[in-house]
């Protein structure tokens, strides 16, 4: 026999972590003094008890599985609070902090064998990870938060030109795999310098505002709409055809010219010019199908504005 | 560099049964687990070096989309030691399966799903490398499993531009439970300076014979 350090079992007791043991009956051998404060049980009230006694919150089933597998398999078993938040809900010490509901916990399970190299029991750690599921969670938040940053356009809150021009070229990806079609419009405020100048700028912003509103309620939900730049706006509508989708130019063209902006009492009317296409069954690109909306816009202005012109319209005539 | 660890013959020998003893084993007490019959593939033992480390394990793994779940393994830190990481590959399979390979009853969330994965792959790595180290007569500790990643490609399993090693020695488990498409693979790596020790033992253990 080695000379045992008479104060092992308190050691137990010292460690900042759960730690407690269970029989394969789930009869508890040892809770420590972690256990005892953040449970409503004492050592001395809980050894000896079956634990889902005195926890029947506790998942029984899922515990007995893990258990089970300890002892036939003699190894270790893990839980992490990413998948399973925690084991027993235990307060988080954060009391005035807060930001959660209960402590985070990394769990292990270890089988403790005896002389013949059975397991005996099993004992179970518990850490508490609050602080770090807390930082991971700002972390995730922060990403989701500067993702939505780097897509959308603030003052319309439509999506930007590099977010829109990358969902518009995995969808004209999408039409050449799956032989499919897609629809592409792109309108242009009508003199809108005029606007600025006329009214100042924040009635220029409130025009550009009121037509993504407009859009948003015209548009499907399926139909990507982003602020291209300046008063420039682009849609694409997966699986529409060029007869559908000149049929929703002309709409968007009398939703934006049927209602003219209420600016401080001042009614400012507007207009678009639109140019739209659609793609080939033959070959496509998304930056000739962007040139193509943009050519027919170019047409549309110079034929006398708030029009649609229909790109392949455009080139037959010629 | 160093040299790509050169393995004796009688060392292969040796390794290729002590693996097999330990698989034989590994499935044995799946099956009692699993309350299925769990087939183990013949372990393939082989070495690879870091540089081609992508188009090893593109041949190793020829599925396109994987989950995949790692773990490390250590004896006692002492020099040299033995260490390594397991790597668990799903491919292709259904969730439900795999929840009803451990009696799972709850109703599955993607955190579910992440569990299971790991639930499973510490269970088929605990069992392997036990049934290893009993040969070994060494005692394996473990670090908690680790989701590498849902729905990924082979080529991002390791970041090659950060590897410590040069060579690693894999060793190659397959597993299938009957009645169920369930297939996964388990790859045992381990560093070369592992593999040093390694042969250490395996000598030892001839010597014996």
């Amino acid at each position: 026999m080695t000379n045992k350090f008479p104060y092992a079992e308190d050691v137990v007791d010292c460690i900042d972590n759960g730690v407690f043991v269970v029989d394969k009956n789930f009869k508890v051998h040892l809770w420590n003094d972690f256990m005892s404060i953040h449970s409503r049980f004492s050592a001395d009230q809980i050894i000896g008890l079956k634990l889902f006694e005195c926890f029947p919150e506790l998942p029984q089933k899922w515990f007995e599985r893990k258990v089970k597998s300890i002892y036939l398999l003699k190894n270790q078993s893990y839980t992490s609070w990413e998948q399973r938040p925690y084991l027993f809900k235990f307060p988080h010490g954060r009391s005035v902090t807060g930001g959660v509901e209960h402590m985070y916990q990394n769990c292990c399970f270890t089988p403790i064998f005896d002389l013949d190299n059975n397991v005996e029991c099993v004992c179970v750690t518990i850490k508490n990870v609050t602080d770090l599921a807390i930082k991971a969670k700002q972390l995730k938040d922060a990403v989701v938060q500067l993702e939505h940053i780097s897509s959308i356009d603030g003052l319309t809150q439509l999506y930007n030109r590099a977010h829109w021009e990358q969902r518009f070229k995995t969808e004209v990806e999408r039409v050449k795999r799956y032989k499919s079609k897609v629809s592409l419009i792109m309108f242009d405020m009508d003199h809108f310098k005029k606007i600025n100048d006329q009214y100042g700028h924040l009635a220029g912003d409130k025009v550009l505002k009121q037509t993504a509103e407009r859009c948003l309620n015209l548009f499907r939900s399926v139909d990507v709409i982003g602020r291209y730049g300046g008063e420039e706006f682009c849609i694409f509508l997966p699986e529409t055809d060029i007869t559908n989708t000149g049929l929703v130019a002309e709409k968007l063209r009398h939703i934006i010219a049927d209602t003219p902006v209420n600016f401080k009492s001042k009614e400012i009317f507007i207009s678009a010019s639109i140019g739209f296409t659609c793609s080939s069954e033959k070959e496509n690109n998304y930056e000739t199908l962007i040139k193509e909306a943009d050519d027919a816009l170019y047409i549309a202005k110079n034929n006398g504005r708030n029009q649609c012109i229909n790109f392949l319209d455009s080139t037959s005539d010629d | 560099m160093s040299n790509s660890p050169d393995f004796t013959e009688d060392q292969r020998e040796y390794l290729q049964e002590i693996c097999n003893i330990g698989m034989g084993q590994a499935g044995a007490s799946l099956s009692v687990l699993f309350e299925q019959y769990v087939t183990l593939s013949v372990p393939s033992i082989e070495v690879i070096s870091a540089e081609n480390a992508t188009e090893s394990l593109r041949r190793l793994i020829p599925a396109e989309q994987i989950s995949a779940v790692r773990q490390g393994f250590y004896t006692h830190v002492t020099d040299p030691n033995f260490c390594g990481e397991s790597i668990t590959i799903f491919s292709g399979t259904s969730f439900e399966e795999l929840a009803q390979l451990i009696a799972f009853e709850e109703e599955l969330t993607a955190e579910l799903e992440q569990e299971l994965l790991l639930e499973i792959s510490n269970i088929i790595n605990g069992a392997c490398l036990s049934g290893i180290a009993e040969q070994l007569l060494e005692r394996f500790f473990h670090t908690p499993p680790s989701v590498i990643g849902q729905n990924i490609a082979v080529e991002d399993l390791l970041q090659t531009d950060q590897l410590q090693w040069d060579h690693a020695l894999s060793i190659k488990i397959k597993y299938s439970v009957e009645k169920q498409s369930f297939e996964c693979d388990l790859l045992l790596l381990m560093p070369d300076f592992a593999v040093k020790y390694l042969q250490e033992v395996l000598n030892k253990l001839l010597d014996e014979l």
